[in-house]
């Protein structure tokens, strides 16, 4: 199973902030684990309000760094997720055609790469996105299915495995 | 407190190298992709069932990602036992292996090397001798070459233990440099070294230090020094394994480095993708701390400093200085122009300074042994060696640490193997997005700053990506464009707009509605956006297009004039890999689907169309469809050759060729009143007088011999490829109205200037037929023989004399037909080929 993360609380974002506040890189670390803990595992517009508000910095802040980075999610991710490498290393062997398998497989249309960095079904199954390397380039392609990394990916073997995901297995 | 130390020390050598056998299994994140937390596990839950006292130990990457698991098994008095591939299953036998010396000595017989003394390079141990045939790992084909000095810890100790990094000679540099060095004279060491960063440009690391201190002095106050661990060049993965496997080496080079810049606080940005990293690395702060090597009063000294842990969000310009600062600043991670550079105000204002994990962990090596032990290694201009991961398109994929100044071909081929006699390498990728391609035929060139930046890529943080026949250079331009499209911070329009545009031609380049004046464009965009882009990111990105265009023009030009994509990648631009590869651009797809209806004629007709020697060439091509089939993946790929060849022999029989050939006849274009000769009627030869006789001009093939067929006829013996088959092939292109003139060797000047002057066109077809040699010693003795002369005697039926026993040297074509022909003249015979068995072309191996 992908997060087994209980509903965010106030009190879990005020416990996070409080211990953070003081580090260096706070912010990134803040939302961090903000995104972590929330059980759709990603920054509500209430979360990011609320961040600001008990950093006392302003919201703008918050939302451009927010958007920046591509670890944060701005919208509800799925109950699985899939991320692909699109590294050099595995772009050369073929992490194309498995992200278009599993693209296809989840039944999503279309994936703009240069444009988005998480794509979610329409039935909120799954979420797939990319990473520019997982740094496991030796075992290339590489895809981490439900925090599970798995290296020297076949089209069959992903295949196999999104069935597996489908049946609840 | 230096009485601790030793303790641990003590305890940490009793571990390594005491009377307790142990085995150990490499635990970095490739390992356990691999399933080596199960071989781990395995070993401990067996050592404990039997109670054995021996130890399962968790080490760090040995560097061999390829053949993770990676297992060594130890003994008192033994070498240690180096094991590649290991699956769980093997834990009994292993487990047994450790109980007494009988069984280790056993098990050595499966083990793949040994090691008898290891070099800590701060700390020797000599494990013991023994198995002498048993290569030693530096033996072994990865290894050979390499030096290990930052890698000299990884693999050999737990990196989650401060006692075994202090057995091998961990924090002796730092005790050193605390207790019997100044600042200065630290930096002066350092200078001595001549290391350079190794985050890609190659600043001069003394100097970066000179210019910190000094500030740091004029301004007093809070100084930061960072380590850039966010390692964003896809296909690059050293310095997550430095950290990996030894986290108390960055560590110690970071305490080093405060100490003589004068620095307050430490700080290692790491990317979020590196979550095993960030782990070690904070045990490893913990314990570093707990033993008074890091905090307040380190070694009981005045001295005082700490290191936190920064953790990225997947944003490849924070790799950049300024960025990386606004990063940790809690911003949004744009550069920022310069100056003024990190070390007048960097984060908060305060002087800051930047190096790399892997010129961190370079510095506790060059306090304890000295700069001069380090500069030893290398080049002059560069010394000291770089970890690079070879990845992509070869056999060995893994962490490679070289001395600087190896050559690229000393690396893909030797250590990294190559890719085999099936595929062909192209080139690599040096350096990321920020570098460039270079082609195989400049892989002499000698890695270092210098000679990497001549051919236009980048040495960058080490990252290589092999590239074979199968990956198309236009594609790649393009992904690293999307790349850094993708990545541009967007602050300045050079690279974010420019970016873009490049992209879009790219994509038309790729798709077949490119031009030629859109190539002269992309490299004017490419020019201007390196002159004027504000930070290193929007500078460099041009350097992929740059490569590309510089080294694979002609696959720019094939994607725009032939719309075609040789390696099969580009998706609008080829039907299937197979159709891609073969030479002909035979419609397979095609006759397949045909046949699978059971239309046997029209089949052949199709074939016939493309391929006017279908029977011939059924049996003897190279088979270039072959090696791209991607039913090879599967068992193994589909034999287009037999297809070929069922289907003429089949029609041939039953006669059924006739009307075909009666239609392609009846077909021809009305005559075009031009005159073409081709001078050799091999098959180059006679396919091209296949396809211009049905245009409608004049042909005639001239060839020096008694008859048609070249290659095919003198060539390749009989029982390979029947004579008939051959003669019947060509009565097609005679049918055709195609004129051939024999035993007419073009020899004069006058005979070609007289051809000239009576056609509209000569095409020269003569094959590569010339023999070159090995170019070895002996080779003009009596009895050895080039292989096309032996051939050519044994097809015009002279049984040349060949002795009773002949050695054939070679594994291709030419040698197996030799090696046949010999031995069926009644000779025993020998053949010697320089690659493996395993390497070899799979159907010649079962005459072996
Ligand atoms: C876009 C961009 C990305 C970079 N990424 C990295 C990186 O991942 N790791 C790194 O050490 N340096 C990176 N650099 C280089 C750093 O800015 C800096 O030069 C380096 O960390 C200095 O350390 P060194 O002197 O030890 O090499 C990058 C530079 C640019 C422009
Ligand atoms: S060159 Fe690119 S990444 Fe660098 S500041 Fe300009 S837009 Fe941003
Ligand atoms: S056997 Fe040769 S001619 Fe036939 S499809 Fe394959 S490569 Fe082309
Ligand atoms: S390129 Fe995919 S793991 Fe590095």
């Amino acid at each position: 199973m992908p997060s087994t993360a209980v509903a965010q609380k106030d009190g879990d974002l005020k416990h996070i902030i409080l211990e953070n506040r003081d580090k260096q890189g706070y912010l990134l670390k803040i939302l961090e684990k903000a995104q972590e803990t929330s059980p759709k595992l990603y920054l509500s517009e209430e979360t990011m309000r609320e961040v600001a508000h008990r950093l006392d910095i302003p919201l703008t802040q918050v939302y451009s760094v927010a958007t920046f980075y591509s670890f944060f999610n701005l919208k509800p991710q799925g109950l699985h997720s899939i991320v692909v490498c699109r590294g050099t290393a595995c772009h050369t062997r073929g992490s194309l055609a498995l992200l278009n398998e599993a693209l296809s497989m989840l039944g999503i249309k279309s994936f703009k790469e240069e444009e988005e960095n998480s794509v979610t079904s329409l039935d909120g199954f799954a979420s797939v996105r990319t990473v520019a390397c997982f740094g496991q380039c030796a075992l290339a392609p590489v895809v981490m299915i439900d925090g599970e990394v798995k290296s020297r990916m076949t089209i069959g073997r992903l295949v196999t495995l999104l069935h597996k995901m489908k049946k609840g297995g | 407190m230096s009485a601790d130390l030793g303790a641990l020390r003590k305890a940490g050598l009793m571990r390594l190298s005491g009377q307790t056998p142990w085995v150990s299994v490499g635990i970095g994140t490739c390992g356990k992709g691999n399933g080596a937390d199960e071989v781990l596990a395995a070993l401990e839950t067996t050592l404990k069932n039997g109670k054995s006292e021996a130890l399962a130990r968790r080490v760090g990457c040995f560097g061999f990602c390829a053949a993770e698991p990676l297992v060594m098994a130890y003994r008192p008095g033994k070498p240690l036992l180096l094991f590649t591939d290991v699956k769980a299953s093997k834990a009994p036998a292993l487990a047994k292996a450790l109980g007494d010396n009988e069984a280790f000595a056993k098990m050595a017989k499966i083990a793949e090397a040994k090691i008898e003394v290891w070099d800590f390079r701060t700390q020797k141990i000599t494990y013991g001798e023994d198995f002498a045939y048993l290569p030693t790992w530096k033996e072994l084909a990865f290894f050979k070459g390499q030096e290990k000095l930052v890698l000299r810890d990884a693999g050999m100790i737990d990196p989650e233990s401060i006692e075994e990094y202090l057995a091998v000679g961990g924090y002796s540099g730092l005790i050193k440099a605390i207790t019997t060095m100044t600042p200065d004279s630290l930096i002066e060491e350092v200078k001595k070294s001549g290391l350079r960063g190794r985050g890609g440009a190659g600043f001069p690391t003394w100097k970066k230090w000179r210019i910190m201190r000094d500030n740091a002095l004029a301004s007093p106050g809070e100084s930061y020094i960072v380590c850039n661990a966010d390692e964003g060049d896809p296909g690059a993965y050293m310095n997550r394994n430095e950290i990996e496997s030894d986290p108390h080496m960055l560590i110690e080079g970071m305490i080093i480095g405060a100490y003589a810049m004068g620095a307050s606080h430490g700080i290692v940005y790491v990317r979020a993708e590196y979550p095993l990293a960030v782990e070690r690395l904070e045990k490893a702060l913990a314990q570093a701390k707990k033993a008074g090597l890091l905090g307040k009063q380190i070694l009981e000294t005045r001295f005082n400093f700490d290191i936190e842990i920064v953790t990225g969000a997947g944003a490849f310009v924070c790799g950049e200085e300024t960025a990386l600062i606004a990063s940790i600043e809690g911003k949004a991670g744009r550069p920022s122009p310069r100056p003024p550079f990190p070390a007048q105000k960097g984060l908060y204002g305060r002087p800051t300074s930047i190096n790399n994990v892997e010129t961190w962990c370079n510095i506790p090596l060059i306090v304890a042994r000295g700069g001069e032990y380090f500069s030893s290694f290398g080049t002059p201009p560069s010394p000291g060696t770089k970890v690079f991961s070879f990845v992509g398109k070869v056999r060995n994929t893994g962490l490679v640490e070289l001395p600087m100044g190896s050559t690229l071909e000393s690396a893909v081929y030797g250590m990294c193997e190559g890719m085999g006699p099936k595929k062909k390498i192209k080139g690599l990728q040096s350096g990321g997005p920020s570098g460039g391609c270079i082609p195989s035929s400049l892989f002499k060139t000698p890695i270092d700053y210098e000679h990497l930046a001549e051919l236009g890529a980048i040495m960058g943080s080490g990252g290589m990506v092999v590239m074979d026949q199968d990956n198309c250079m236009v594609d790649v331009a393009r992904y690293f464009i999307g790349f850094t499209a993708n990545e541009s911070c967007g602050k300045c329009t050079p690279c974010r707009e420019g970016t873009s545009q490049m992209l879009n031609i790219l994509h038309g380049v790729a798709d077949g509605e490119a031009s030629e004046q859109d190539l002269k464009t992309l490299e004017s965009l490419a020019l201007s956006i390196k002159d004027s882009s504000l930070c290193g990111l929007g500078q460099t990105t041009a350097n992929p297009v740059l490569t590309t265009l510089k080294y694979f023009k002609d696959e720019y030009i094939q994607h725009i004039k032939a719309k075609r994509c040789p390696a099969g990648v580009c998706e609008n631009l080829y039907v299937a890999l197979c159709e891609s590869s073969c030479p002909l651009h035979m419609n397979i797809p095609g006759y397949l689907q045909l046949l699978k209806e059971n239309r046997i004629e029209d089949a052949f007709e199709l074939t016939l169309r493309e391929n006017p020697l279908p029977g011939s060439l059924g049996r003897i091509c190279h088979f270039h469809c072959r090696m791209r089939c991607r039913r090879d993946m599967l068992d193994e790929s589909v034999s287009q050759g037999e297809i070929h060849r069922y289907l003429a022999d089949s029609m041939y029989k039953m006669g059924r060729e006739k009307s075909i050939y009666n239609k392609l006849i009846k077909e021809k274009l009305p005559a075009s009143g031009k005159k073409i000769a081709i001078v050799g009627a091999g098959p180059a030869g006679l396919s091209a007088a296949f396809w211009l006789c049905r245009l409608g001009h004049e042909i005639t093939i001239y060839d020096g011999s008694t008859e048609a067929g070249g290659i095919l006829r003198w060539g390749i013996p009989a029982y390979r490829l029947p004579k008939d088959m051959l003669k019947k092939e060509i009565t097609l292109i005679q049918k055709l109205g195609v004129k051939f003139v024999f035993n007419t060797p073009m020899e004069s000047k006058e005979q070609w200037q007289r051809l000239i002057d009576a056609n509209d066109a000569v095409i020269v077809a003569v094959g590569a037929g010339h023999e070159t040699g090995l170019g070895i010693p002996g080779e003009s003795l009596s009895g050895v023989m080039p292989a096309g002369e032996f051939l050519k005697a044994v097809s015009e039926n002279q049984k040349p004399k060949v002795g009773s026993e002949v050695v054939v040297v070679g594994g291709g074509n030419s040698a197996i037909d030799a090696a046949r022909s010999a031995l069926r003249l009644g000779a025993s015979v020998k053949i010697v080929y320089r690659r493996a068995r395993a390497h070899w072309r799979k159907e010649y191996r079962f005459f072996a």
